[in-house]
C-alpha cells in the first residue's frame, strides 16, 4: 500500500510517499520513514491522521501496536498521514539521571565545603547533628530515585524532548541548592531532638512506602515496557489513585518538619501542586470517577469524607440552576459528589 | 438549599463581626485604661489569632463556589495576614507589646468589622447605603495605616529576632518586606477601582 508523509502545512516530507506491505505495522512505517529521513528516528515522529480543515476535534496520534492497514478505512490502498517532528529526544531514564544527580551532588557541596565564606559568613561553622542526618536522609533520597530509575521503573517507549532536560534539571538543580544552602547555613537553628527524630522517622517511613508502590507499579507492565495504563491494586492504592505521589510529598513534609526551612516549604507545595497535576491527569486517564478527592485524600483522608458528605447535593444544585457548568465548576461537582467511590481491588 | 447557604453565610459574617468588635473594644480599653499602645496584643491577640485562623473558610467558601471570590486572592490575602499573625507576632514574644502591633490591629478591627457587617447586610437582603459607603471609602485611610505603620514596620523590628530562630524565615520575611508595597499597591488601586463602580452606581439608583 502506499503512504503519503506530508507536514500539516501540506508539504510532501517524502516525495512520492512510501511503499510498504499489507501487514506493516506503525513502527515499520516509521522506520521506513527514518529511513528516508536520516533526521527523524522514529521517537521524533509525531503521526496523526489528516483532520477535515476547520475541525475542532483533536487529531488522532496513530498508535505504534496497530497495522497501517487499520488507519485506512475502507480507502483501498492508500494513506495519507500527517507528520511532525517533535524535536530531539530523550529517554525518560537519561532525563531522570540528570534531574537526580544534581541535587545529590549539590547539597553535599554546602556541607562539606566552606562555601559560606563567599557569601560573607566568615569563621568556623558549627554543624549541629541535624544538619548531619538531613545530609544522609537527602543523599538517599536522592540516591534510592537514581536506582530506581534504572532497576525499579519500567519505561513505555515514550520520550521526552531535549528541552525539558534543561528544564526539568533548572527546577531540581535550583531547589536543591536553595534548599543545601539553607539547611547548611552557618546560622541554622535546629529544632528539638524529639521533632528531628519524628520528622525523619516519618519520613523514611514514607520512603520505605513509597518504594513499596514503585514496586507495585513496576509490576504493572511487563519487561519491555508494555502494559499502557492500568488501575494500581492493593496497598495504598486501594485509598488514592497516586500513592506513589502521596508517599513522595509525605516524606518531604517529614524532611521539613525535621529540618524547618522556608526553602523545604517552598519547595514541598511546589513538588506537591506539580504531583498533584499528574496526579489528575493519570487519574482522569485511568477513567476513574473522582478528581479533586485524590489530592485531597492524600491530605485529609478522614475530614473529607465528612465534609464531601455535607457539601455534595448543595453543590450539585447550585451548579444546575446557575444555568451553566463551567469547567472548574465541574470539578467542583467531581470534588463534592462523587468521590465515595475508591478505586476497589 | 439556597436559604440554607444564605443562613450560613449570614452566621459566619456576623459572628465574625461580632468577633472583631470585640477585639477592637478590648483593644480600645487596654489603651484607655493603661494610656499606653503596649497592650494590643495581650487583650485581643488571642481572639484576633482565633478570628484569623478561622477566615480560612473564606477560601473555603470561594473554592466551593459559596462565594464569587475565587481562590487565589482570597487564599494570598489570608496567608499574608496569617504569617504576619502566627510566623511573627504569636512566635517572637518581644514584638507583641511594640506599638506596630497597636496599630495593625486597629487597622484591621475597624475595616473587618466594617467589611463583615456589610457582608452580613448584605445576607439579609440590602445594605443600607452608609454601610456601603463606609466600606468602600474607609480602607482609603485605613488601608495604608495598617500596611506601613503596622505590618511593615513590625516585621521590619522583627527581623533580629527571627535572624536569630530561623534564617531562612529572616530572609524570606526580608523578600516579603520588599515586595509588599508592590502587592499592596496593587490591591488598593484595584480597591479604587471598586468604589468606582460601586458607590457609582449608588448614586446613579438615588438620582433616579
Amino acid at each position: 500500500m502506499k503512504v503519503t508523509v506530508v507536514t500539516r502545512s501540506g508539504r510532501e516530507v517524502i516525495k512520492g510517499g512510501l511503499e510498504l506491505d499489507e501487514s506493516a505495522t506503525v513502527v515499520d512505517l516509521q522506520e521506513a520513514i527514518h529511513r528516508r529521513t536520516k533526521k527523524y528516528y522514529p521517537a521524533r515522529q509525531r503521526l496523526t491522521l489528516p483532520l477535515q480543515p476547520g475541525s475542532k476535534e483533536r487529531p488522532v496520534v496513530l498508535n505504534y501496536k496497530k497495522s497501517v492497514k487499520d488507519y485506512c478505512d475502507g480507502n483501498s490502498g492508500n494513506l495519507t498521514v500527517v507528520f511532525k517532528d517533535l524535536g530531539p529526544q530523550v529517554s525518560y531514564r537519561i532525563l531522570f539521571f540528570w534531574e537526580y544527580l544534581g541535587p545529590l551532588l549539590i547539597y553535599p557541596i554546602f556541607y562539606f565545603f566552606p562555601v559560606y565564606q563567599y557569601f560573607g559568613y566568615k569563621g568556623e561553622r558549627l554543624i549541629h547533628p541535624v544538619q548531619t542526618y538531613a545530609l544522609y536522609y537527602w543523599c538517599f533520597h536522592y540516591f534510592k530515585r537514581i536506582m530506581e530509575t534504572f532497576f525499579v521503573h519500567r519505561f513505555s517507549h515514550a520520550t521526552s524532548p531535549l528541552s525539558n532536560v534543561f528544564r526539568n534539571c533548572a527546577y531540581y538543580w535550583t531547589f536543591g541548592s536553595y534548599i543545601a544552602y539553607y539547611v547548611n547555613h552557618p546560622l541554622y537553628t535546629p529544632v528539638s531532638d524529639l521533632q528531628m527524630k519524628i520528622g525523619f522517622g516519618f519520613g523514611l517511613v514514607c520512603q520505605v512506602a513509597n518504594f513499596y508502590c514503585h514496586i507495585l507499579l513496576r509490576n504493572l507492565r511487563s519487561p519491555d515496557g508494555n502494559g499502557g495504563y492500568q488501575i494500581p491494586h492493593g496497598f495504598l492504592f486501594n485509598i488514592v489513585t497516586c500513592a506513589n505521589y502521596t508517599t513522595e510529598i509525605y516524606q518531604w513534609v517529614g524532611f521539613n518538619i525535621a529540618t524547618q526551612t522556608v526553602a523545604g516549604y517552598v519547595f514541598l507545595v511546589v513538588a506537591a501542586a506539580i504531583m498533584t497535576n499528574w496526579a489528575l491527569a493519570k487519574h482522569r486517564r485511568l477513567r476513574k470517577v473522582t478528581c479533586f478527592s485524590l489530592f485531597l485524600n492524600k491530605l485529609f483522608p478522614i475530614l473529607l469524607h465528612t465534609l464531601k458528605e455535607a457539601c455534595a447535593s448543595y453543590t450539585i444544585n447550585r451548579g444546575f440552576n446557575s444555568g451553566f457548568l463551567s469547567d472548574s465548576s465541574l470539578y467542583q461537582i467531581h470534588f463534592l459528589g462523587c468521590f465515595s467511590i475508591y478505586v476497589s481491588s | 438549599m439556597h436559604q440554607l447557604a444564605n443562613l450560613y453565610l449570614l452566621a459566619y459574617n456576623s459572628l465574625q463581626a461580632l468577633g472583631w468588635a470585640v477585639s477592637l473594644s478590648r483593644i480600645l480599653s487596654s489603651f484607655l485604661y493603661t494610656r499606653s499602645f503596649n497592650g494590643a496584643y495581650a487583650s485581643a491577640g488571642d481572639l484576633v489569632c482565633l478570628l484569623q485562623t478561622v477566615s480560612f473558610l473564606e477560601v473555603v467558601h470561594g473554592a466551593i463556589g459559596l462565594v464569587p471570590s475565587g481562590v487565589l486572592l482570597p487564599l494570598m490575602q489570608w496567608g499574608g495576614r496569617t504569617h504576619f499573625l502566627l510566623a511573627i507576632v504569636l512566635r517572637i514574644v518581644e514584638v507583641q507589646e511594640l506599638p506596630s502591633v497597636f496599630i495593625t490591629f486597629i487597622a484591621w478591627s475597624i475595616s473587618e468589622v466594617i467589611r463583615y457587617s456589610h457582608y452580613a447586610l448584605h445576607c439579609m437582603g440590602s445594605c443600607p447605603s452608609c454601610i456601603t459607603y463606609l466600606r468602600y471609602t474607609a480602607f482609603i485611610l485605613l488601608y495604608p495605616v495598617g500596611v506601613a505603620p503596622g505590618e511593615m514596620w513590625l516585621m521590619y523590628q522583627a527581623l533580629p529576632f527571627i535572624k536569630r530562630k530561623n534564617i531562612s524565615h529572616y530572609y524570606f520575611v526580608w523578600v516579603v518586606l520588599l515586595c509588599y508595597p508592590f502587592l499592596w499597591l496593587k490591591l488598593y488601586l484595584h480597591l479604587f477601582k471598586q468604589r468606582r463602580s460601586k458607590l457609582g452606581k449608588l448614586h446613579g439608583k438615588k438620582r433616579r
